[in-house]
This record gives structure tokens, C-alpha cells and sequence, in this order.
């Protein structure tokens, strides 16, 4: 389990996470949504050791972020992280480098899925492309649990479609997968548990299909009453 | 180890192509240079002879040609001090480009699962690796224009030298070619030790912003007198006389060691503790 508990975090004067609790379980999605600026990928970055908090603890599995940790959990940004002047396969030759938790079998599974050609060098990928490398990159680790901050951000419809497949893959298997993403639409029939950030902090924490079911409401309905009372 | 490794030769394959492309340029500039001082020699020689003089009095005169004539010109000592310059704006930019740019490659490197100080000392090992390519390349350079220059001279009037000596006698190539195994120490120590300060300034100015660059500013200067403390002590005390000058030397030593020491301390702290992507 991947636990937040009671996180802070100031910029300067700014409070930007006060007191932020949820957990996370291996085999769930679970979502931060929120407006821009509310702080979910502040709270992605704090659970990868990205940015130094001011107070509370972040536990994977019961224990704090160490160097081996990384093994652990693997993270797929908004914008790719890797050398752009790499082709495709140079990035996964990187990749099969340094971490142990690289699946090569994994990976080539992923570049099917994908359409990708390993030889296509990342700079002159479309960012469709892009998006999809960068979750190759992520997926292909044998990782406990997938943080993903807005993996459909700027992308075309059908580049989304392919992506939240993935979520309904065996490719994600039994993992814990933490996303953020204003693309609710996409991936709400796929999301386990929500998490409503407001202001810094956690306003609601539920079950999407409870909602659903219980009191007939979609994740953007609970949304539209947060933000717009 | 094997991690870092591979870190440092991913940090000196980021700038192979740069660095080729650097020392063919500085190489072509030499050899330009060679070609127009040795010209220049040959076209005042002539002019000496054809005004009646004959070879003989060109050499008793001690007018001869070699390299030493082709060294302290821009041609020679432009370029080093060029690459001098690109080094030095290359110690900011090894980490700035990894926070920049569309793909933060930042993330990739902090969310690597080994230590944070492997990817700092990656980055230092990679920039010692580009100044020792860039000195032994010059070394290269200054045999191959030597040769050049016999064979634009005539054989009497050329007077050959070593590499030292053309080294030692240009105001920047004798900082880079030492010629004594101290002077090599104290100059690449002194100059690894520089890195390790203005690495944690770097590192202080990605972890607290503009807070971090005054931060910063104020660690080399408080490094500077770290270094120079015991000099500066003795000099205030009124004690300096009473040492040797080699004894003065290693306590300037002993303290620039402590300095870079404390250097990779703070940075391996920030690193860990403090900076953010």
C-alpha cells in the first residue's frame, strides 16, 4: 500500500498540500483530480522524493522512499523524460541499464500494442507518439505501483483511446496506479478510487462506482459541486 | 559502481559530439595560425635577403623560427582560452539542461535507483574527462603543428622545441600543461575543488531558488576563504614569516581539501534533501 499521510508543503508563504491523506492499493486506480494549480502533481513529485515536504510521511509498502524504493514504483510524467536525441530502443537499452526491474519481454509487448518503431529517434516522434513512449518507458518496469501525472494531456482522441486501454490491459496487471488527469472522460468507467483535491487538501475521498451506483452521480458531477457551488 | 559507470559514460556521450566538434575546430584555427606565422617568417626572411643580407646573417642574428614564435598568439592561446570559457560555462550547463528543455531529463536521473551523489559524481567525472581530452588533444595538436611548421620553414632556420617548452611559454597553455607534478596537482586539484563549489552553489540555486543563488553566491565566497583561511590567519597574525613557503603550501592544500570535502557534503545533502524538480 502507498500511503500519504498528513503531507505538507510550502512554496515560500504558499501552502500548497495541507495535510494531504489517501492511500493507494496494488490492483486499484486511483485518480487526484482537481482544477489546475490545486496541487496533485506537487503530490506526485513528494511521493517520488521530486520535492522536499515540510511535514507529514509518504510510506510505500510501510516503508519511506529509499534509493531501492525506485524499484518500486515508476513514474510517467506529463512530458517525457528521456534524451531526445535517443531512438526508441537506445531509450529502453537505458532503461534495461539501470533498473532491474525492467521487463524487456514487457517492453516489446508495449511496442506492439503501441505501433511503435524501435528505431524512430524521440525528437522526431508526434507527441502521441511521445505519450506513448513515455508510457512504454513506465509500464515495462516490473514496478508495484504506476504514478501517472496527465498521460492524456495534449493528445489526440484516438491516441487516448489506445492509452486507456492499457488500463483494461493485463499490462497493468495487479499494480497500483495513481494518476492525475483533467481527461476524466476517458478513464472514468476504469477508476477505482477518486480523490478530490481542494485548496491543498483532500475534500472527498470515495469509490467511483459507489457513486455511481449509490447516489447516481458521475466523477464530474461530484466535480461540478466542488468547484462550482 | 557499475551504475556510475554507466552514468559517466551517458554524461560524456551527451557531449562527445560537441567536444569533437570543438577540437576539430580548435585544430584547424592552430594549424591556420602555424601557417600564417610561418609565412610571416619566411616573407620578413626574404625581405632580409633580398635587401642584400645573406641566410647566414638572418641565423647569427638568432632570428630563427619555431614554435615558441607561434605561441602567446591569438591563434594559439585564443582557442584554448575559448575552450577554457566552454568548460567553464559547461559546469552549469551539465546540470541546467537536465532541468530545461522539453524532456526533464532531471527526473529520469533523480528517480534512478541508486544513489544521487553517483549522478553528481558522473557529471564531475564527465567534465574531468572533457578537460583531460581537451589537454592530452592539445598536446597532440602541438606535435602535429610542430611538424607542420617544418615543412612550411626551411630545415636551417627552423629551431625545434619540446612541447613543455612551447607549453611554458604561452600565458595560458602553462596553466594547462603543468610542467612539474605539483603544479599539475595544485592546478587540476584547485580546479576540481573550484567544481565542487560552484556544483553545491548550482545545487543551492535548484533547491531554494532565488534564495538559493544569493545562498550560493555567499558559499564561494565563504569557500574562497575556507581555502585561504590559514594564509589569511597567519597574514592578520603576523606569522606568515615563520613558515616555509612549502609549508604554507600544504596547509592551503589541507584546507582546499577540506573545502571540496565539505563541498560534496553539502551537495550530497541538498540533493537528498532539498532540491526540486
Amino acid at each position: 500500500m502507498l500511503e500519504v499521510k498528513n503531507v505538507t508543503k510550502k512554496f515560500g508563504r504558499k501552502r500548497v498540500l495541507d495535510g494531504v491523506s489517501f492511500t493507494a492499493n496494488k490492483g486499484e486506480i486511483t485518480c487526484l483530480i482537481g482544477i489546475n494549480g490545486v496541487g496533485k502533481t506537487t503530490i506526485m513529485k513528494a511521493i517520488l522524493g521530486l520535492t522536499p515536504i515540510n511535514g507529514g510521511e509518504i510510506l510505500i509498502d510501510g516503508e519511506k522512499l529509499t534509493k531501492s524504493t525506485y524499484e518500486k514504483l515508476t513514474f510517467i510524467p506529463d512530458a517525457l523524460a528521456m534524451l531526445p536525441n535517443l531512438t526508441i530502443m537506445q531509450a529502453m537499452d537505458f532503461m534495461a541499464d539501470f533498473y532491474d526491474s525492467w521487463n524487456q519481454d514487457r517492453a516489446d509487448e508495449l511496442l506492439q500494442f503501441f505501433k511503435l518503431n524501435e528505431e524512430d529517434r524521440i525528437s522526431t516522434l508526434s507527441k502521441g507518439n511521445t505519450a506513448k513512449v513515455n508510457l512504454l518507458l513506465g509500464l515495462a518496469q516490473d514496478a508495484d505501483y504506476v504514478l501517472m501525472d496527465e498521460p492524456f494531456s495534449g493528445i489526440d482522441i484516438f491516441s487516448r483511446e489506445q492509452i486507456a486501454n492499457v488500463f483494461t490491459s493485463h499490462l497493468i496487471e495487479d499494480r497500483g496506479v495513481i494518476i492525475t488527469t483533467h481527461e476524466i472522460n476517458d478513464i472514468e468507467h476504469l477508476i477505482d478510487k477518486v480523490v478530490v483535491l481542494n485548496n491543498g487538501s483532500v475534500y472527498k475521498e470515495f469509490n467511483a462506482e459507489d457513486m455511481r451506483i449509490n447516489e447516481g452521480k458521475s466523477v464530474v458531477d461530484v466535480l461540478r459541486e466542488v468547484y462550482i457551488p | 559502481m557499475k551504475r556510475y559507470l554507466k552514468l559517466v559514460n551517458l554524461e560524456v556521450s551527451r557531449v562527445a559530439k560537441v567536444l569533437l566538434g570543438g577540437l576539430a575546430a580548435v585544430f584547424i584555427i592552430q594549424m591556420i595560425g602555424v601557417w600564417i606565422t610561418a609565412n610571416q617568417y619566411m616573407k620578413n626572411a626574404n625581405e632580409v635577403i633580398m635587401g642584400g643580407a645573406s641566410a647566414q646573417s638572418i641565423l647569427d642574428g638568432n632570428y630563427y623560427m619555431s614554435m615558441l614564435s607561434f605561441s602567446n598568439t591569438i591563434y594559439l592561446s585564443g582557442p584554448v582560452a575559448l575552450c577554457a570559457g566552454a568548460v567553464f560555462f559547461y559546469i552549469f550547463l551539465i546540470w541546467y539542461r537536465d532541468w530545461n528543455g522539453k524532456n526533464t531529463f532531471i527526473y529520469r536521473l533523480l528517480m534512478l535507483p541508486t544513489a544521487r551523489l553517483s549522478v553528481y559524481f558522473s557529471k564531475a567525472t564527465a567534465l574531468m574527462i572533457l578537460i583531460f581530452t581537451m589537454v592530452a588533444a592539445q598536446i597532440a595538436f602541438l606535435k602535429i603543428e610542430s611538424s607542420f611548421m617544418d615543412l612550411l620553414v626551411p630545415t636551417e632556420y627552423i629551431m625545434e622545441t619540446t612541447v613543455p617548452q612551447i607549453a611554458n611559454h604561452d600565458f595560458i597553455l602553462r596553466y594547462v600543461i603543468p610542467s612539474t607534478f605539483t603544479e599539475f596537482i595544485l592546478y587540476y586539484g584547485g580546479g576540481f575543488i573550484i567544481l565542487t563549489v560552484l556544483f553545491s552553489a548550482i545545487l543551492m540555486e535548484r533547491s531554494f531558488k532565488w534564495k538559493g543563488l544569493l545562498l550560493g553566491l555567499l558559499y564561494i565566497a565563504a569557500a574562497v576563504l575556507l581555502s585561504l583561511s590559514p594564509i589569511l590567519v597567519l597574514v592578520v597574525l603576523d606569522y606568515a614569516d615563520y613558515f616555509y613557503e612549502s609549508e604554507l603550501l600544504y596547509m592551503f592544500i589541507a584546507s582546499s581539501v577540506i573545502t571540496g570535502a565539505l563541498s560534496v557534503w553539502v551537495s550530497h545533502y541538498l540533493l537528498n534533501k532539498k532540491v526540486t524538480v
